[in-house]
């Protein structure tokens, strides 16, 4: 089931989404800058998670909102459920 | 178009609900067991749910001509509590001769802590013993990539399990992929906050095709809007899809996956009209 549209149809109906999406995201950010003790934000770890998040949108590809939601993702660790994995972490699965 | 809405709350709707999703074209719904907002503190609120979700909905939405089917078990934030858990999965059994129950569900994770596994595997023993499907909540949010692929990991342990009865809801973007390599079904939730829009589902659909998928609104207490699967239809119709096409996602694929269940009876709307009950009043 694949698009029927092309990108000239589909730009025309998502530009204005887009554009809003933008200024949403510019003014979230201008918020957080202009508030009292916007300097402890820059070594929040969200606030770096949203600026790679910003630099996935800038990039290539075609999987953009895949690259953001693994970035916003805790790691997994595979066998985790085998037999060698530590049975007795708290959080099973966790990459740490 | 006619619709189902494969995972709804309609617990925590009102009458007027089901008659505005009757109204755009709803004609079945299935509800999964969920967590009421508080942790219920014995095995009888659980039973009492169950007599709810087995007899009064499927009657009240019988007054608006939608047919209502149920999924049963003790949700993922409620089996930290693994002793009560147990009770619940003990007692589940006395419900599954009911009609319109589809299955164990929704089951899953939570937070992926070891008590939700364990009592997540322990749901699937009885699915197994009881030859019932599967329905799956995924986690939201920054927990739910590894809390999938915890799931699926689980799943694969049991080689009973045949992933074409088992539905694994709430993918989006990131996991869509993981449920359908491995042959699971798989479902969108369409919620006005956090998830997945109407527009991103549409977005995998034409990415991923429209096998062993549908969409549901999860409608429940929360904010959530029991007629974004109607918004779903109306996006991909403005996308250009054939009425054909959307009709495999909204309907055909939910009647198709719940036919697994043999207490899954479903009179399709044509004969289904002819045969509406009237109103009851609540009183
Ligand atoms: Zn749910």
């Amino acid at each position: 089931m694949e698009s029927v549209q092309n990108a000239t149809e589909v730009f025309d109906q998502v530009y204005l989404d887009i554009r809003a999406g933008l200024l949403v995201l510019a003014a979230s950010l201008d918020r957080v800058d202009r508030s009292e003790g916007a300097e402890v934000i820059g070594d929040d770890l969200r606030r770096e998670r949203i600026q790679q998040g910003l630099e996935i949108l800038s990039g290539p590809g075609l999987n953009r909102a895949e690259q953001i939601q693994v970035l916003f993702s805790d790691p997994y660790r595979s066998g985790w459920n085998t037999a060698d994995a530590n049975e007795t972490s708290d959080s099973p699965g966790d990459d740490a | 178009m006619y619709f189902f809405d494969p995972h709804v709350h309609m617990i925590s709707r009102v009458t007027d609900d089901y008659e505005r999703m009757a109204r755009m074209g709803c004609v079945g719904v299935s509800e999964p067991a969920f967590w009421a907002g508080f942790d219920r503190g014995s095995v009888d609120g659980f039973r009492d749910y169950f007599r709810q979700l087995t007899e009064f909905e499927p009657t009240r939405a019988g007054w608006s001509g939608v047919q209502h089917y149920a999924w049963l078990c003790i949700n993922a934030k409620e089996a930290e509590n693994v002793e009560l858990s147990r009770e619940v999965i003990a007692m589940i059994p006395e419900f599954l001769d009911k009609p319109g129950v589809l299955g164990i569900g929704e089951i899953g994770l939570n937070k992926n802590t070891p008590n939700e596994c364990t009592i997540f595997r322990e749901h699937v023993e009885l699915a197994m013993r009881t030859n019932e499907l599967i329905l799956i909540h995924t986690p939201h949010l920054d927990d739910k990539y590894k809390g999938t692929r915890m799931i699926i990991d689980m799943l694969l342990e049991d080689d009973r399990v045949d992933p074409g009865r088992v539905l694994i809801d709430h993918v989006e973007e990131h996991t869509v992929g993981l449920a359908r390599e491995e042959g699971f079904w798989c479902a969108m939730t369409l919620y006005p906050v956090t998830k997945c829009t109407p527009s991103r589902a549409a977005d995998i659909i034409e990415m991923y095709g429209d096998e062993r998928i549908m969409v549901n609104s999860a409608g429940d207490w929360g904010p959530s809007n029991p007629t974004a699967v109607p918004d779903f239809i109306m996006e991909l119709r403005r996308r250009g899809h054939s009425e054909s096409k959307i009709k495999k996602i909204v309907y055909d694929n939910p009647i198709e996956f719940f036919s697994g269940s043999e207490r899954f009876e479903f009179t399709p709307p044509d004969v289904f009209r002819e045969n509406a009950p009237t109103g009851v009043d609540a009183g």
